[in-house]
């Protein structure tokens, strides 16, 4: 993976960013959900990376699936429709970006609320110790979102109101820095790489998997794809699993 | 920006966290700070944190697997933390030792979410950062901050030291420091021990000794030891390098025998059956055997049993077992099964999962073992073979004792093995006798030259002695039921049983039964690891094979060794610890003064130590002698032990433990009783070597550096100035009782004056290598590299980090690889280094015991029967042997561990309890339906010894036993379970008085249930249910009631 994004950063050539899961290795330990909130800073009021438990049983047998869930990334994004042109913008690396300035208030609602797999979030600038004897500065730290410098400090905090959610870690990859989730995934459970590289490892690891069929009937062209557990029984779990 | 947020000394603020900490305080909220922050943001850019300055690499203590992290520091803080990919723990494979730090920035290796959260321990709000002295009655928790130098005088001097207790005089460390001749303690320690041996009479030193009968404990029972015993340290989490330092000060120093771990409450059985496995014969008794034990090659095995063992969740643990577990499921190399009453993460994972009554796994064990014999389904090749010339010969690194004869007493069991000079055989105490062709046959266990095997089953009659092969012995335990029987009493289906013990003998040497608590922590914890652990093990002689069982490469000597640079043993004036210590850990009851028959007062641990449940206990029934001080490290007893609350009456009793020191970075659930609580420093802030865990195959030394600056405040011993730490308060007694071994000349001709004199000499260890001839040292950093150094801790303040001095510490020959070691937080081996083709290159290489003589011979201080020397079926019981009395409760209380928690310390960890806010009692859907229970319904817990389902905290403080159910398959009928980690009381989880101000709790730190106060307490000792051979504290053996509140 860093190989392809090594490579990616030489050619100087536009990239096609994909991130693939490989549900059959993820043990929803939510190691992926604590980098990114160390490395996009959010508070109490929401995640944007998530992951979802569900189990099954069935007669004397028993399942655990475990499936996290982020912005996918649309092609087609229903969050750009449902607020005025310019405030979510898809890029041509295929990130879809969102004006943290003017998205706010009623537009961020209207954001999260056309996402179907509840990936945005409302952020209200808060942070987790703001309520206790001896507030923390770290919260407080600046961090540099879509090319723009913020902070939680609650006294100056820009993200009230805002909407929030995954940017890919665009910052990190600018950087040569895979994003926060995939490098920490502790059993390697997620991939991600460029499309328009034809040495890219994802040009192998694609063919073989199935992908939640699902997902491919909702028509959001999405950007994060997941390998699924071998379980068929999974086909009958309720979608409001998840995206309720 | 820099000066603002890392001044060197705090000032102001809370008394909890200085001023340079807080945020919201309006100090903080003008224009200075803000400007500051964007000044820096804007000069970093859009820049990410690719540049090796921005981290410093260190080690994870938010649980004992001690991961290898990167922290990366932004304006002076830590704002994210990293896995290392230069450690083997973090990174797989890892990248090579020698990758410049500068590539390695932008590289980040695994990390669980605890590790990922780490800085909340340290930027905890309810923090403490100076000395508090309770105000109140003991546990009433209300304190005042007083001076460093105050609180040490106090310990040192004793005196009235709270009047509230009504003038009581307290006992100082200056009178318990008694003993101070290290020429007189070594002479008397050799006569207690002649003594026990019954070649000395107490009247005979007493006569000897008549002038320095004042110090000791009691005169007329020498073999309690000097009145230095009565200085008592325990310690919860402590790895190499601290305890190094620490029991030089409570050992060498001051000469205590009472410093004791806490390795019982995790899985001691399994430690001490460990140990008994690894014992070699030497002059007729067994000797050297390790606290430790096998686990499996995870990245090469084809078939685990996780049994008792949740690898994806604890384990030692997740970001290590992970990914080889996981990429070994995917591609198919990879197949398991777990064995555990819960459907645990990695049960979600498994071919098999066999859901087993809590404390029946020997059954289960026992079973698979019948099968495996009589379908000879062994590795005959490997369990013939009786001493190291045999095993060489098959390429085998390990033997095993499974054709030694042993010496069958009467009543039939197995007693001491024959010696061939027994039957005029000859040779000596250590020459044992197989049979071969029907004859008798002489051998040494480590005769490198002359091969010899001995057949498997043996049941016949040599001379007088009636004699059986140790394999023999363990088929008749397997064959004492039948497999429906065995099946019967575990609770598992037949057929189950049958698949695991052919799959597991169908994968040759890769193929791995690995344990963990589920095995170890019942009363029959040591006898279910010889089973599990060693007996079905040796059955396929996996050890030291590339996908078998491994001991691990273990550490880099950083403590010294020949070749080595810094000895870091050497002391001036050590003085010989000697005595019973408070456990009675690895003493035998019969030989002691006070033996009175069975059952003991409380039991002996002949085979243990570290007991960790029974240090206060113990104290709180002077048995076997009164202490008088005690002081605790980085432990929560009260929390972390099943039936903790029984510990609480002692420890409110002044006269039981008169002074009662703690250690600590919060007020937390057991240093809420302290006397005195000295903030210590968090693990991001202070020094550490957390070695290694069986599983890892590589050689690794990890290092724990200062990586944040501390908020404690800073104080002056010999004449250096250091924020106060456990090394602070040991450096500043030692100072003031001018104590040998400390200050300057502590190390003889080099000085111990600051924590830093003592650690940095070790990382000079680590950097020297392995090789005695130095065949391995590492390179020196370059001038980049000793510049990233620099640059990286500019936020550290000069009582944490002075380059000038630290040099100067180790010298210029080793400073610039002291810098090498520590620019990537240690030193692993290369990845490929570990394996050698079919094997790994770090080898038990010895005899493994089947059969194991000392326990054998070694009676139970409280049946006063002898142990068992072979693995076992024996069902859960107290003490005394008796079964527990539930009082009819239905369900089987187990607990277990969510990745996102650690027992008792994570609970500050918001970004952590934002994911899972309270913890659960998992139910089946059956228990639920028969007891009226809806999801989300809350129940209170109640139990034989706990009627009330309450914790008494005392003084009328009470925590409810309530917590909220969550119904699932996951759990076998009749058993429940929660997550431990939640259901605090302290820690931030109740109001705290501190001069006279109120620090108001925070709800979300009292979320869930901690039912720990459920669990049995022993009807004779009065306190947690323990398992009296091998040491554990019993979790997993209680039945309660639930009742809907």
């Amino acid at each position: 993976m860093q190989q392809d994004l090594d490579q990616t950063l030489a050619s100087g050539q536009p990239p096609s960013w994909l991130m693939v899961v490989d549900t059959r290795k993820c043990i929803g330990c939510d190691a992926c959900t604590v980098a990114c909130r160390a490395e996009v800073p959010t508070g109490p009021a929401g995640s944007i990376r998530r992951v979802i438990k569900l189990e099954l049983s069935l007669g004397s047998r028993q399942w655990a699936i475990f499936k996290p869930i982020n912005c996918l990334h649309c092609d087609d994004p229903p969050c750009a429709k449902a607020v005025p042109s310019g405030m979510i913008r898809k890029r041509p690396d295929g990130i879809v970006e969102l004006r943290l300035d003017l998205l706010k208030g009623p537009y961020a609602m209207a954001a999260a609320a056309a996402c179907p797999v509840k990936a945005i979030h409302i952020d209200n600038g808060a942070t987790f110790t703001q309520s206790t004897p001896a507030p923390q500065a770290y919260e407080a730290r600046s961090f540099v979102e879509y090319g723009s410098i913020y902070s939680r400090d609650p006294a100056t905090t820009r993200l009230k109101d805002t909407a929030r959610k995954c940017t890919f870690c665009a910052h990190r990859l600018e950087a040569g820095m895979l994003p926060a989730c995939v490098t920490t995934c502790i059993t390697g459970a997620m991939y991600f790489g460029n499309l328009n590289n034809p040495n890219s490892f994802l040009h192998e690891l694609m063919p073989d998997r199935r992908i939640f069929a699902k997902h491919q009937h909702m028509g959001l062209k999405p950007r994060v794809i997941y390998f699924e557990e071998p379980i068929p029984e999974a086909e009958h779990l309720d979608c409001a699993a998840c995206h309720s | 920006m820099a000066e603002t947020v890392t001044g060197s000394t705090p000032q102001g603020g809370s008394e909890l966290c200085p001023r340079r900490q807080v945020l919201s305080s309006g100090v903080l909220l003008g224009g200075a700070w803000l400007a500051a922050a964007l000044k820096a943001a804007q000069q970093a850019g859009a820049r990410a944190p690719a540049r090796a300055s921005d981290y410093i690499y260190t080690t994870c203590l938010q649980c004992n697997t001690g991961c290898e992290i990167k922290v990366r520091i932004q304006d002076g803080l830590a704002v994210k933390i990293e896995g290392n990919p230069y450690a083997p723990r973090t990174m797989d494979p890892h990248i090579d030792w020698n990758t410049p730090v500068s590539e390695a920035a932008r590289l980040a290796g695994y990390l669980c979410p605890k590790g990922q959260s780490g800085m909340q321990s340290a930027y905890d709000p309810y923090r403490i950062t100076k000395v508090l002295k309770r105000a109140g009655k003991r546990g009433e928790n209300r304190w005042v901050t007083i001076p460093f130098d105050q609180a040490i005088t106090e310990i040192v001097e004793g005196g009235v030291l709270f009047p509230q207790d009504g003038g009581k005089r307290v006992t100082g460390l200056r009178e318990l420091y008694a003993l101070r001749d290290p020429a007189l303690a070594q002479q008397m320690a050799a006569d207690v021990a002649r003594i026990q041996d019954g070649r000395l009479t107490v009247a005979e030193f007493k006569e000897k000794y008549k002038d320095h009968l004042d110090k000791l404990i009691d005169p007329d029972h020498p073999d309690l030891g000097p009145k230095n015993n009565q200085f008592v340290f325990l310690w919860g989490r402590l790895k190499a390098g601290r305890s190094d330092f620490f029991l030089r000060f409570v050992r060498d120093s001051f000469g205590s025998v009472n410093a004791h771990g806490h390795t019982t409450v995790c899985q001691g059985s399994i430690y001490f059956a460990g140990k008994s496995m690894a014992d070699q014969p030497s002059g007729g008794t067994w000797t050297g055997g390790a606290k430790a034990y096998w686990m499996a090659d995870t990245s090469h095995a084809e078939f685990i049993i996780y049994w008792g063992a949740n690898a994806l969740d604890g384990n030692y643990g997740p970001p290590l077992k992970a990914p080889k577990i996981l990429r070994g499921l995917a591609s198919g190399r990879l197949k398991i099964a777990v064995v555990d009453p819960r459907h645990s993460t990695i049960a979600a994972k498994a071919w098999k999962w066999v859901p087993v009554k809590p404390g029946e796994d020997a059954a289960l064990a026992m079973a698979m073992i019948r099968w495996i014999i009589e379908n000879e389904r062994y590795d005959r090749r490997y369990l013939q073979n009786c001493n190291r010339a045999a095993a060489t010969a098959d390429g085998e690194p390990t033997w095993t004792n499974a054709a030694w004869l042993v010496k069958i007493r009467p009543d039939g069991s197995g007693g001491a093995f024959l010696r061939a000079s027994e039957i005029g055989l000859g040779g000596d105490a250590d020459t044992f006798v197989c049979l071969r062709a029907g004859r008798p046959v002489a051998f040494k266990s480590d005769d490198a030259a002359n091969a010899v095997e001995g057949e498997l089953f043996v049941d016949t009659t040599l001379g007088s002695f009636r004699v059986k092969s140790a394999l023999q012995l363990l088929y008749e335990e397997a064959a004492q039921k039948t497999l429906w029987e065995w099946a019967e009493i575990a609770g598992v289906r037949l057929a189950d049983i049958v698949a695991l013990a052919r799959e597991f003998t169908s994968h040759g040497k890769r193929a791995v039964v690995e344990i963990h608590r589920g095995v170890s922590q019942h009363t029959n914890g040591f006898y279910n690891t010889l089973a599990t652990l060693c007996a079905l093990n040796l059955l396929i002689g996996n050890f030291d094979w590339t996908g078998g069982l491994v001991y691990g490469a273990g550490a880099y000597g950083e403590s010294g060794g020949t070749g080595r640079p810094f000895q870091l043993s050497s002391h001036p004036a050590r003085l010989t610890p000697f005595g019973i210590d408070i456990i009675r850990g690895g003493a035998t009851y019969e030989k002691s003064t006070i033996f009175s028959g069975y059952p003991a007062k409380r039991p002996w641990y002949p085979l243990a130590s570290d007991v960790y449940q029974e240090v206060i206990p113990s104290a709180g029934d002077a048995y076997p002698y009164p202490i008088k001080v005690l002081f605790l490290y980085m432990g929560s007893p009260v929390y972390a032990l099943p039936a903790g609350h029984s510990l609480i009456p002692t420890l409110l009793d002044t006269d039981k433990i008169p002074l009662f020191v703690c250690s600590d970075i919060v007020v937390g659930e057991t240093t809420r009783y302290a006397d005195y609580i000295f903030p210590d420093l968090s693990f991001l802030e202070r020094w550490e070597f957390h070695r290694t865990h069986p599983s890892i195959v590589h050689r690794v030394s990890p290092v724990r550096q200062p990586a944040i600056a501390s908020p404690n405040e800073t104080v002056r011993i010999y004449g250096e100035e250091m924020p106060i730490s456990m090394e602070a308060v040991f450096l500043a007694i030692a100072e003031r009782l001018g104590l040998p071994g400390f200050g300057p000349g502590g190390f003889g001709t080099a000085d111990l004056r600051r924590p830093e004199d003592f650690y940095l000499r070790m990382v000079a260890n680590v950097a020297f290598g392995d090789s005695s001839t130095g065949a391995d040292v590492c390179p020196d950093a370059s001038d980049e590299e000793v510049a990233i150094f620099l640059e990286a801790r500019r936020h550290l303040p000069r009582s944490m980090f002075d380059p000038d001095r630290w040099a100067a510490v180790v010298g210029p020959q080793w400073w610039r690889k002291v810098i090498y070691v520590l620019n990537r937080g240690g030193r692993w081996w290369p990845y490929e280094y570990a394996w050698t083709g079919e094997q790994v290159r770090a080898k038990f290489g010895r005899l493994v015991n089947l059969y194991q003589e000392k326990p054998a011979l070694t009676r139970n201080s409280m049946t006063g029967e002898f142990m068992k020397g072979i693995a076992t079926y024996v069902p859960v019981a107290d003490a005394l042997g008796q079964p527990l009395d539930h009082k009819g409760a239905p369900l089987t209380l187990i607990t277990h561990r969510s990745m996102l928690a650690t027992k008792s310390r994570t609970i500050s960890n918001y970004w952590l309890t934002h994911i899972q806010p309270e913890n659960y009692i998992y139910i089946n859907p059956r228990d639920a339906a028969q007891l009226g229970l809806r999801n989300g319904d809350m129940v209170t817990v109640v139990s034989a010894s706990n009627p009330d389902g309450a914790w008494n905290l005392g003084h009328g403080a009470i925590k409810p036993l309530r917590g909220r159910i969550q119904i699932t398959s996951r759990i076998r009928v009749g058993v429940i379970s929660f997550e431990l980690g939640w259901g605090h009381w302290s820690y931030g989880a109740e109001d705290l008085i501190i001069d006279g101000r109120k620090l108001p709790a925070d709800p979300r730190r009292a979320a869930g249930i901690h039912a720990n106060s459920a669990m049995y307490v022993d009807p004779y000792l009065r306190s947690p249910l323990s398992d009296v051979v091998g040491g554990s504290a019993v979790f997993y053996d209680t039945k309660v009631y639930l009742v809907r509140s």
